[in-house]
């Protein structure tokens, strides 16, 4: 019985824009995530651990980063360790990140496959990989271990190795390494143990190709990420056996909290917060603000919620909310406020202006006979060098949002 | 707020209590002479209804009156939307304030002190400087519209805030919603805080820092991606170095290959070579030899073949020889026959042509004496004929020369004679006489005596135009006048008629008008004949212009005839021959001549061709007999060198063929063999060696210098790719990601604020400018009806201010450099247009106080006639020293 563990996707100092200097905890638990796996593979006397591509999320990451990811693997020498180089840190040359000297040093039981090439397993069984020498390529990687697995006893067992995308119609790219949904069969592999995308994908080429994704998760949505495979094939020909193998640190969640009901949106986010309360440095959370409120309540609600996230490692408001008025303030509105009637009819034009379209039900404008000319829109906005063309839908959006909040706010 | 009325007590000149009221509505004149106190009541209505009772100040003490210190109490009763109020103030000494509204026809207390004045502030819509009097700024409404003494042409400021504003906005109907004002001051300030007024971002503010940090760290971003593009070119380097190195290698070694191949190659090729010249000396004297005597071998042949042709030929050649002077012989008799023929034909010809020449010079002769016949009738014809038109003239010389115009006034003068004196006997003188017995009598009339016979008992009757002149025999003359006019009129014209007509038949020699007339018709008749002569004359002459030109050529015929006939000496039989006959025999000979010389002509040309036909035929016989001598000489050389061939070759020439033979073919093999055993292209064997040496050596350097670029760019690709540029990029595009945010939100809330406070701006100014034409409109009109002048249209700025007047906006006269007058009456019009837009809501007063001291009486009269019907909805209180000139208005003294 060959049993390994197949991971990918590692993605080592990923970039984490959207939280801006926010990013350090999580890089720093992908290096977690990774002990953990190791762990559990030298404690589960696997007879291997593949990376199929992207360890690195780029070859030019830190020396820092590659010292403690060598000096992390020397650590659980009792596991051998396959390594392929992916899109992200493929082997270009010199300066790619498997010619750093800290590899020169590397344990025995580590391998990094440079360029296609086999590598026994066991008695019978056999790894083949097909690594990656450049970032984009329409070759398929897994034509290479064709050859590769026919030179193999055909007795043993085969397991392939490759990283690029599925060439599943209208999901991949013609230059992101595109691989049969037929590789494994087509190479004579009992299993092909692939690495590119970030949620789990079984079930290609009759349950021999598998794309376990990555083990620790990098944005919110990805609902089929952080875990591993762990791969069991009794005999040559056999089906594998694959279990899902959870190894996320963190946890990405998200929770809208909608102000149209806020009694029921705080019971949530009670419920919310407290499922994480016991470990919130492995929570990584958003909450979006939807629905409307008065400006000094939206306020002090985003102060209280800023406070509530504080402890977790990443707490992330989003403020969608929108103020909208009912029918009858609206019409109250206009009653009481005819000049400012007509300027919300003046945004609605300068919307036209600027983005050639209706505000359509964004609107909150009545018909007027007096509509803004170009001329005088431009004039208007020039005088403060406000350039309508470069203005977007979302600008006269948060424009109508800011005099109403405003007028809330003087009217008080 | 209208005045009811006004009690004085201690102000300015009124020591006592003065009461000046009640006004009305419409125009009320508060008529004084100068310095009289008129101004003094309006500032101490004023101050009682703006300032508080306990205001101590200049404007406040100058209500004192002079010299003292009496306390100044003033009441002033008014109206307002929520009912009729009386205020009663005293300042500076005990101070008080008592408000009293009237309620069921009594006065009510409603306030007193502060209480009266804050009550008063709020009826009338007032406010109070932070210390000391108040100014007309703080009056409210009335402070506009009242036109002070001394500021007659100066204007409030409408665009300042509060009052100014409530003005503003009333008159443009603009709702200046304190909402929205707030709205636009919030929003202007969140603005500002992010924005300069010009839309830049404000130093400090939330956009300029994060545009600041932005900026640092793209700084450093750029210097980053600096070093990543100097990788990437160093990885394009390395690979591109390490393809090349690759390829070199394999290249160096197939070059080596070659060169050393090559150079063994070209060894072995030299040796061969050495042994090949050898070789080829023997195989090219085997060629020599058996090419010399196959050489021989052939020209033996053909020095047999040559002699035989050569022995043919020489026969033919004989027999053409014979041929030839056959052919000499045949023509040279030919042409001595025909030269024989020829001297009789020449002679015949000759003779046949002299022949022709006498007869037509004959028939020349002949023909010259027929022509000089022919002239000389023609000559006889036109003498004659000359002669006759001579004549002809001579007699029409003679006649008078009188033209058919003057013949017709002749006639046109004797009919008129005749008429005037038909009428003459009808009016004239009628006698009759009968005499007793035969007598005769005589008649003097028209200076000519006739005389008349008369018989015996028979009546004559005798007529004269005027008078008769008779000579009776036996008794006398006697002379019988008519005394009638008309006979003197007629008799005298007739007179004249006839004198004139006789006057000037005589001139022209004729004695009467028939004459005349017979004269011309003879005139015309001669000039006919001239013309039709004159004519015949030209046919005669022919061709001359003249008879003696006729006759000269006649003479120089006769002359030619006689030189051609003494030249060809006349035969008598010449003389005789007939014309016929010439004739005959001209033609004949004409014949016979051309027939002659075309046969010599003939003959000549068979003597030409036979002379030719003889001279080629003797070419011939000397071209065969020099052929046939070259023949027998090149026979006899050709014999001469077969003689010496056969000579060189004692056992026979075709021995000695086999045998050379045989050698050469012996020498052709071994040359052969060893040629074989050389390259093809042996020759170039030592440039392609020193071309594959230096190849390869070109190809070993060019490999050291790529193994140099890639160790150098392996080299830099380590150092770069340890240097961790990505965790680097990492950081700074987090902190970019942050800043952008942080930039593109203050961007977003201060662009939202500007812009909403800028549509709220622009709407404001849209309002008031819709309503700025037909206040322009009204106080076109009003400006129009107060000065009278017509077709100048006012107009004003944003604010409500006058700009000036004129055709159009683009050209009028501002208000500035108008006159004083004009001045004072446009700020009046524009008060009323005021006063007429705020009394919509609640009655308002118009004080005019001495406001159009610059304008001249007749044009304030009028003014004040177009007060009472533009103020029928105001109060209006005219303050003035010239009460003539409101005399139908209300008028109230300032007595007390």
């Amino acid at each position: 019985m060959l049993r390994f563990l197949h991971t990918a996707d590692w993605q080592l100092g990923a970039r984490f824009s959207q939280f801006g200097s926010q990013g350090t905890p999580l890089r720093a638990a992908r290096l977690t995530t990774l002990q953990r796996a190791l762990d559990y593979a030298q404690t589960h006397a696997l007879d291997a651990f593949l990376i199929a591509g992207d360890l690195f999320e780029d070859n030019h990451v830190d020396d820092s980063l590659v010292v403690s990811v060598v000096d992390l693997f020397a650590n659980f020498s009792r596991v051998p360790i396959f390594i392929l180089p992916g899109n992200h840190d493929p082997f270009t040359g010199p300066d790619c990140v498997w010619q750093r000297k800290s590899w020169r040093k590397i344990a025995p039981h580590v391998r990094v496959f440079t360029e296609p090439g086999t590598h026994p397993l066991s008695a019978d069984a056999f790894l083949v990989a097909s690594p990656l020498r450049q970032k984009r390529s329409m070759v398929d990687p897994s034509l290479a271990l064709v050859a590769l697995a026919a030179a193999l006893p055909a007795s043993a067992i085969k397991i392939g190795l490759t990283h690029g995308a599925l060439a599943i119609e209208g999901k991949h790219q013609p230059n992101d390494f595109p691989i049969s949904l037929q590789a494994a069969s087509r190479a004579g592999l009992d299993y092909l143990g692939v690495g590119h995308w970030h949620n789990w994908l079984v079930d290609t080429d009759g349950g021999r190709i598998i794309m376990p994704g990555t083990p620790e998760p990098d944005r919110f949505g990805h609902d089929q990420a952080g875990m591993g495979a762990l791969v069991e094939i009794a005999q040559p020909g056999q089906k594998p056996h694959v279990t899902a193998i959870p190894f996320a640190t963190l946890s990405w969640q998200t929770l809208t909290f909608d102000l149209q009901n806020e009694a029921a949106a705080r019971a949530a986010l009670d419920s919310f917060l407290a499922a994480y309360r016991s470990h919130p440095d492995k929570a990584v959370l958003r909450i979006t603000l939807t629905g409307s409120s008065s400006a000094q309540h939206l306020a002090t609600l985003q102060e209280e919620l800023s406070t509530r996230l504080a402890p977790f490692l990443v707490g992330q408001l989003v403020d969608d909310t929108r103020l909208e008025l009912s029918p009858v303030e609206l019409e109250a509105l206009h009653q009481r406020h005819p000049l400012l009637s007509q300027i919300f009819a003046d945004i609605d034009q300068l919307e036209r202006f600027a983005t050639g379209q209706n505000a359509g039900s964004v609107s909150i404008a009545r018909p007027t006979d007096s509509a803004l000319s170009l001329a005088e829109a431009q004039a208007l906005l020039g005088s403060s060098r406000i350039e309508l063309a470069q203005l977007t839908r979302a600008d006269f959006v948060f424009l109508r949002q800011t005099l109403l909040r405003q007028l809330q706010e003087v009217s008080a | 707020m209208i005045l009811l009325a006004v009690e004085l007590t201690h102000v300015g000149r009124f020591r006592e209590t003065i009461r000046l009221g009640p006004f009305e509505r419409g125009i009320t004149v508060l008529a004084a002479p100068n310095e009289s106190g008129k101004s003094t009541v309006m500032r101490a209505v004023a101050r009682a209804l703006f300032d508080k009772h306990t205001t101590r100040g200049d404007e406040i003490k100058s209500l004192q009156p002079a010299g003292t210190d009496l306390a100044p109490r003033i009441a002033v009763e008014f109206a307002t939307q929520a009912g009729r109020f009386r205020i009663e103030k005293t300042f500076l000494q005990s101070p008080r304030s008592l408000l009293r509204q009237e309620i069921a026809g009594s006065w009510q207390t409603v306030a007193e002190g502060d209480g009266a004045d804050l009550r008063l502030q709020e009826l009338l819509q007032s406010t109070l400087p932070g210390r000391g009097a108040t100014r007309p700024e703080h009056w409210g409404f009335f402070g506009f519209l009242w036109a002070r003494q001394g500021e007659p042409t100066a204007w409030p400021a409408l665009d300042e805030e509060g009052i100014g504003q409530r003005i503003r906005s009333q008159l443009a109907r603009v709702e200046i919603d304190p909402v929205i004002e707030a709205l636009r001051q919030q929003l202007s300030r969140d603005a500002d805080t992010i924005l300069t007024s010009t839309g830049q971002p404000k130093a400090g503010g939330a956009l300029r820092v994060a545009e600041d940090d932005l900026a640092a760290i793209e700084q450093e971003l750029a210097s980053l991606r600096r070093l990543q593009s100097e990788l990437e070119a160093s990885q394009r380097t390395y690979q591109n170095a390490l393809q090349q190195v690759a390829l070199l290698e394999k290249e160096h070694e197939d070059k080596k290959r070659i060169a050393n191949e090559t150079q063994a190659l070209a060894q072995k090729a030299e040796g061969v070579k050495h042994e090949l010249e050898t070789r080829q000396v023997e195989f090219t004297t085997a060629r020599e030899k058996l090419s010399a005597i196959v050489h021989d071998y052939d020209l033996l042949q053909q020095r047999a073949k040559d002699c035989e042709g050569l022995q043919s030929k020489q026969a033919s050649g004989q027999a053409a020889i014979g041929a030839a002077e056959h052919r000499v012989s045949a023509c040279r008799t030919q042409r001595e026959q025909a030269q024989s023929a020829r001297p009789h034909l020449e002679n015949k010809v000759q003779s046949l042509r002299q022949a022709l020449q006498r007869v037509q010079s004959l028939l020349k002769y002949r023909s010259l004496l027929s022509q000089h016949r022919v002239l000389l009738r023609q000559t006889e014809q036109a003498s004659e004929t000359v002669t006759r038109i001579q004549n002809l003239r001579a007699e029409l010389s003679r006649l008078p020369n009188i033209t058919p115009a003057k013949l017709r006034s002749w006639e046109e003068l004797a009919d008129r004679s005749r008429s005037l004196r038909a009428q003459l006997d009808v009016a004239g003188l009628e006698v009759i006489l009968t005499p007793d017995q035969d007598s005769a009598i005589q008649v003097a009339e028209a200076l000519k005596i006739r005389e008349e016979i008369l018989s015996a008992g028979k009546s004559v009757t005798l007529r004269s135009p005027q008078s008769i002149d008779l000579l009776l025999p036996g008794w006398g003359r006697v002379v019988i006048h008519s005394g009638a006019v008309e006979t003197k009129t007629l008799s005298k014209d007739l007179t004249a008629a006839e004198s004139r007509l006789q006057e000037e038949l005589k001139s022209e020699g004729l004695a009467s008008v028939p004459l005349a007339r017979e004269a011309v018709a003879r005139s015309q008749e001669l000039s006919s004949l001239v013309r039709s002569l004159e004519t015949a004359l030209k046919q005669q002459l022919e061709s001359q212009p003249s008879l003696d030109l006729l006759k000269d050529s006649a003479a120089r015929l006769l002359s030619r005839a006689d030189a051609l006939e003494a030249s060809l000496a006349l035969t008598p039989a010449e003389r005789e021959i007939s014309q016929t006959e010439l004739e005959s025999e001209d033609a004949r000979l004409a014949q016979a001549c051309p027939a002659a010389e075309a046969e010599l002509a003939a003959l000549d040309q068979k003597l030409a061709r036979l002379h030719t036909e003889e001279r080629e035929a003797g070419s011939e016989l000397q071209r065969v007999t020099q052929a046939h001598h070259t023949l027998s000489l090149t026979l006899q050389t050709v014999q001469s060198q077969m003689e010496a061939l056969k000579a060189r070759y004692l056992d026979g020439l075709d021995a000695a063929r086999s045998r050379a033979q045989v050698h050469f073919a012996e020498a052709e093999a071994r040359w052969k063999a060893l040629q074989a055993q050389l390259p093809p292209d042996f020759e170039k064997l030592p440039e392609r060696n020193r071309r594959a040496t230096s190849v390869l050596q070109q190809v070993a350097n060019e490999l050291q210098q790529r193994r140099a670029e890639r160790d150098q760019a392996q080299g830099a690709l380590e150092s770069l790719g340890g240097q961790g540029l990505y965790s680097r990029e990492t950081d700074l595009e987090e902190k970019r990601v942050e800043a952008t945010l942080r930039r593109n939100a203050a961007r977003l809330r201060g662009t939202s604020a500007r812009m909403g406070q800028l549509l709220i701006d622009f709407r404001k100014e849209a309002a008031t400018r819709s309503v700025l034409q037909p206040l322009e409109d009204r106080l076109t009109s009003t400006f129009a009806e107060m000065s009278g002048v017509q077709h100048r249209k006012v107009f004003l700025d944003d604010s409500l201010r006058i700009v000036g007047i004129g055709p159009s906006r683009d050209s009028t006269h501002r208000f500035e450099d108008l006159s004083q007058g004009a001045k004072e009456q446009l700020l009046l019009c524009l008060r009323i247009a005021v006063a007429q837009e705020l009394a919509t809501k609640e009655p308002q007063t118009l004080i005019l106080d001495d406001s159009l001291v610059n304008t001249d009486p007749a044009r304030q009269i009028r003014i004040g006639e177009g007060l009472a019907s533009l103020a029928k909805n105001l109060q209006v209180i005219v303050l003035t020293c010239h009460s003539d000139r409101y005399r139908d208005f209300q008028q109230i003294s300032l007595s007390p």
